[in-house]
């Protein structure tokens, strides 16, 4: 093939018969076909070590929790928490902001520990869960700040209302579990207003300001 | 704190609402047009805002769509008295709108809960309850005397109130009683006729705010059914007492037996709502 590129070259194009022309485009052809068949493949190799530096997880519902603190009767703290926490964290080390968390809690999942006071929470006084039955957190921005510390800005949808939120993100530890699983898991707690999310019923029995505390625990999807 | 409750759930209403009715009074002695039933939504909407905040644009949940139905039952039924319509094109109306308000009550469990085939039957059973209640308190208000009427839709919603204390929704519960208290202007003024007849205006208000109280406790919070039913039964008084004859006695009398004919099956209701949530 190259003694017949070579051959090719050394005449003047005019003097090429047609079946020289189509054995020459034919070879260009080959070439670029190689060329590009080189890059996907180059491109496909790659690929996965792009995957790699983030990594997916998978947020372990019986080992996160969602506890929130209120002010009763303008006299003491009251406690109570969500059992039913999902979701989704893609971990990028070397660059944070390509990581990203989606936190989905089951407003039905209420808990204080008093199945009568659990009810009226999820009535249209306050969490009204028949009609909003999820709470989110989507992030849009994270960065860090120091080593397993993020500051993570995002959206916040609570009561059917979405509002921008930012909050200190904690890496509070990780490593292998017994059954060979990679957790890692995260802290994070944050005051918000009931009232700006329109749960404005009985603002003076039961505090505007809500004090949220969240417990992660997530483990690491192989790819 | 109960006093703050009282003064924006239970005064604030009825004041808003008496004091419209009390202007238009005076400048016109008698109560012209749409006024009571936009003094009735009014009082209802001061009532609101009182206790659970000034309702969002668009609503942002179902309690607030009471709201919004209660205006939109005053702009439409002023612009129908501007327009004379066809009696059919009314029922056409009235069905539109008790579906439209049953559609907009009801989405978030067709958004999260039902499948597409159950969300139209409740939705459209839900429309058809509402679209007969409309009719049942037409009929009854077609009636000469009014009396009977107010007294038991004073009873009925006050009773709904209460009812709805015990299904696990006090705001609900505290609603209903802002819409009682913003009724009562009106119902006391049905005792002075010929401007008693203004009740017959309140009933497209009455219709919207009662069904979606009692459609948010259903649905959204612990009503039980046949408290629901029994209420219903107890709206039905006045016809009752028509077919007793009693309509022929004196003013007091008849609001006092007709109020007593409907607080027996209201009572009921909250029974039943006490006994569920004990």
């Amino acid at each position: 093939m190259k003694r017949l590129k070579l051959e090719m070259l050394q005449r003047n194009s005019g003097d090429m018969t047609i079946l020289e022309k189509s054995s020459l485009n034919k070879w260009r052809g080959n070439k670029m076909k190689k060329i590009s068949a080189c890059l996907i493949l180059f491109v496909l190799l790659l690929l996965p070590l792009q995957l790699k530096a983030a990594d997916r997880y998978e947020i372990d519902p019986s080992h996160s929790t969602l506890i929130f603190k209120v002010k009763h009767l303008n006299t003491s703290y009251f406690y109570g928490r969500f059992n039913d926490i999902t979701g989704s964290i893609v971990a990028d080390a070397k660059n944070p902001a390509n990581s990203s968390v989606i936190t989905t809690v089951k407003t039905e999942s209420i808990d204080t520990n008093d199945e009568k006071r659990d009810k009226h929470l999820r009535n249209p006084d306050f969490f009204n869960a028949s009609q909003f039955p999820e709470i989110r957190f989507r992030s849009e921005k994270i960065e860090q700040l120091r080593d397993g510390t993020y500051m993570v800005s995002g959206k916040l949808l609570l009561h059917g209302i979405e509002k921008s939120l930012q909050v200190k993100m904690t890496k509070t530890g990780e490593g292998k579990d017994p059954w060979g699983n990679y957790r890692m898991g995260l802290h994070t707690s944050f005051k918000i207003k009931r009232s700006d999310f329109g749960m404005k019923y009985m603002l003076d029995g039961i505090g505007d300001e809500v004090e949220l505390s969240l417990g992660i625990e997530a483990i690491r999807k192989e790819s | 704190m109960v006093w703050k409750l009282l003064l924006t759930g239970i005064v604030l209403p009825a004041v808003v609402s008496g004091t419209i009715l009390l202007i238009s009074y005076l400048l016109w002695r008698r109560l012209p047009f749409n006024i009571t039933q936009a003094a009735l939504c009014l009082g209802y909407t001061a009532g609101y805002t009182g206790i659970g905040g000034l309702p969002s644009m668009p609503p942002a949940d179902a309690s607030q769509w009471t709201v919004y139905a209660a205006i939109l039952a005053v702009a439409v039924s002023t612009l129908y008295t501007a327009f004379s319509f066809r009696k059919k094109a009314d029922y056409i109306l009235m069905a539109m709108f008790s579906c439209g308000l049953s559609f907009f009550l009801l989405r978030p469990l067709l958004q999260y809960r039902w499948s597409d085939m159950e969300g139209f039957f409740w939705i459209s059973g839900t429309g058809a309850l509402i679209f007969t209640l409309w009719l049942l308190v037409i009929k009854e208000a077609e009636t000469p005397g009014l009396l009977p009427l107010s007294s038991a839709m004073l009873i009925t919603v006050a009773f709904s109130g209460l009812t709805l204390l015990f299904s696990g929704s006090a705001m609900l519960g505290q609603l209903a009683g802002a819409f009682t208290a913003a009724l009562l202007p009106a119902a006391i003024a049905a005792f002075r006729p010929p401007s008693g007849h203004h009740f017959r205006k309140v009933m497209p208000v009455s219709v919207v705010v009662v069904a979606g109280l009692w459609i948010n406790g259903y649905f959204f919070a612990e009503m039980p059914v046949w408290s629901i039913a029994f209420l219903l039964i107890a709206l039905c008084a006045p016809m009752f007492v028509k077919a007793a004859g009693i309509h022929r006695r004196s003013p007091l009398k008849q609001a006092l037996i007709t109020g007593t004919a409907s607080a027996i099956p209201s009572s009921l209701a909250l029974a039943i709502a006490v006994i569920h949530y004990v």
